[in-house]
């Protein structure tokens, strides 16, 4: 049984990594611990006592993986985030304003949804954790002063979208400012955007996917407060006593763009390496608020009965939307959706929803799983049979080769 | 020991260390504890971290083979050319702020 303790120690420490490293390291640590456990067995011990002193001699494996994911994760994360083409932006509570002069906020402007069947959420509750708002004007004087060009559109009299027109570029991001999604979809409980106080403000993560999509050039220096610079305009976003936080705008870059781009992805046997919680139906009863029409409406999410094993550390769960679904009112959903569970406090995945009744019914394509160190496992899903959703033996793993941007 | 202290200094140390020759992560681990009579304790684990991220930069080169004395392989560290020079940059650096820092300790324990 200790020696299962060695083995699990080791599988903990190279967490994260992947491929040759991970083979590597583990044999480098493997290797260590044994001639050390050899050392306290000459001098007597037993086997078992000499696994454990030597593990305690090590230290905790979480501080070793975090520190080698450090080496070798982060930079492929900053690199996917670099070549997916992003942008910046901030935010504050009642509205505060960034070096770059961007006043936004972290504050929902509305409780998004409530969940009855497990006890109600406080309010923006259902709002993404580390999710954060934009104000428009602002945002587009931060850029026109840097050169970018702003042309704004409006459809029968209301503003609808705006194009960004980025130094030396010929592809202009586009922004929505009002949408189908937006005035409709009840699924959208990111808030892609709303008026406070006669202001418009945008999801930070819609904004970073409008520029992920026009692939405009861009370098990312932080998760945290991240400095972008896209094709030369300089943004700061976030302090440290309201922080913007953007690796989840990332992961649904990276995760998008891999699934629309022309390539294979490589399957890696992690077999042994799962133990976890066991997450067993996504459902409930939730109410929605328009924010656009201001209506609250109840609806019941069709109980799926899902059981997932989970790899440890697993912050985030993507559920990857495929685009046979409709909704009620005939509206086509877009081609790859994603709908975000994240960890919660007790331990648990809250899930956001994604089956109603029958009335709105879409497709999981695939699962993506991801800790706080930004790596993470993509999971082929066929929902044939809602009841057996995974195959849980062959995750997928994401790994940069395997993108090309 | 102050762990922010140490951290701080772990590259000054792992290539001090290096300096004498090649070592595995156990090795090098002993060799820390004994050169400074157990002041600094690093675990192994800490150790690792430290030491890819300097092979990532080109001061250390690694090299898996068995031990002389027999055994699982391990992989061995070894000090590069570029690892010898951050050395010497780590050690002037070090000795500045030892020496700003004594004028300090120096006045605060004569006052």
């Amino acid at each position: 049984m200790k020696g299962d303790a060695l083995e699990r120690y080791v599988q903990s420490a190279t967490r994260g990594l992947y491929g040759k490293k991970r083979t590597q390291v583990t044999r480098e640590l493997r290797g260590n611990l044994e001639h050390r456990m050899n050392e306290f067995m000459s001098f007597g011990d037993s086997r078992e006592k000499a696994v454990e002193r030597a593990l305690l001699e090590f230290g905790a494996a979480g501080v070793v993986s975090r520190g080698l994911q450090e080496v070798y994760i982060m930079p492929i994360l900053n690199k996917w985030a670099a070549a997916a083409g992003l942008l910046g932006i901030m935010t504050f509570l009642s509205l505060s304003a960034t070096a770059s002069g961007v006043q936004y906020t972290l504050e929902a402007p509305v409780p998004v949804c409530e969940r009855s069947l497990a006890g109600p959420l406080k309010a923006n509750s259902c709002a993404l954790r580390g999710a954060s708002w934009l104000e428009l004007e602002s945002l587009l004087e931060t850029l026109k002063k840097q050169g970018v060009k702003i042309e704004r559109t409006t459809t029968k009299g209301v503003a609808s979208q705006i194009k960004l027109l980025f130094p030396g570029q010929t592809q202009p991001s586009v922004v929505q400012t009002l949408s189908d999604r937006s005035a409709h979809n009840p699924m959208n409980f990111e808030l892609s955007r709303f008026e406070r106080g006669g202001k418009l403000f945008v999801n930070t993560t819609q904004f970073l996917q409008a520029l992920g999509e026009s692939r405009v050039p861009l370098t990312v220096s932080n998760l945290k407060n991240p400095k972008l610079n896209i094709s030369g305009v300089k943004l700061e976003l976030g302090d440290t006593k309201h922080p913007v936080n953007i690796q989840v705008a990332l992961e649904r870059l990276v995760i998008g763009r891999a699934l629309s781009s022309p390539f294979v992805l490589s399957k890696e046997s992690e077999a042994g390496s799962f133990e976890i919680p066991q997450m067993t139906g996504i459902f409930g009863n939730f109410r929605y608020f328009w924010p656009t029409s201001g209506k609250v409406r109840d609806t019941q999410v069709l109980p799926v009965p899902i059981t997932l094993k989970l790899p440890q550390g697993t912050q985030r769960l993507y559920l990857l939307l495929t685009r046979t679904s409709t909704l009620e009112k005939g509206q086509i959903v877009p081609a790859l959706d994603m709908e975000l569970l994240e960890r919660q406090p007790d331990d648990t995945l809250s899930s956001r929803s994604y089956l109603f009744n029958g009335k709105f019914v879409r497709n999981i394509g695939a699962l993506y799983t991801s800790d706080d160190q930004g790596t993470g496992l993509l999971w082929p899903v066929h929902l044939e049979k809602p009841s057996s959703l995974l195959d849980t033996k062959n995750p997928v793993v994401l790994r940069s080769s395997d993108i090309t941007f | 020991m102050d762990s922010n202290l140490l951290k701080g200094n772990l590259e000054l140390i792992l290539l001090g260390i290096l300096e004498e020759g090649e070592m595995y992560g156990l090795e090098i681990s002993k060799a820390t504890n004994a050169r400074t009579d157990g002041l600094f304790s690093v675990s192994v684990g800490s150790l690792y971290p430290a030491l890819h991220k300097l092979e990532a930069a080109g001061f250390v080169s690694s090299a898996e083979r068995t031990p002389p004395r027999g055994g699982a392989k391990v992989r061995y560290y070894e000090m590069t050319e570029q690892g010898g020079k951050l050395l010497e940059a780590k050690r002037a650096q070090y000795l500045t702020f030892d020496s700003a820092m004594k004028k300090f300790v120096e006045k605060e324990a004569g006052s």
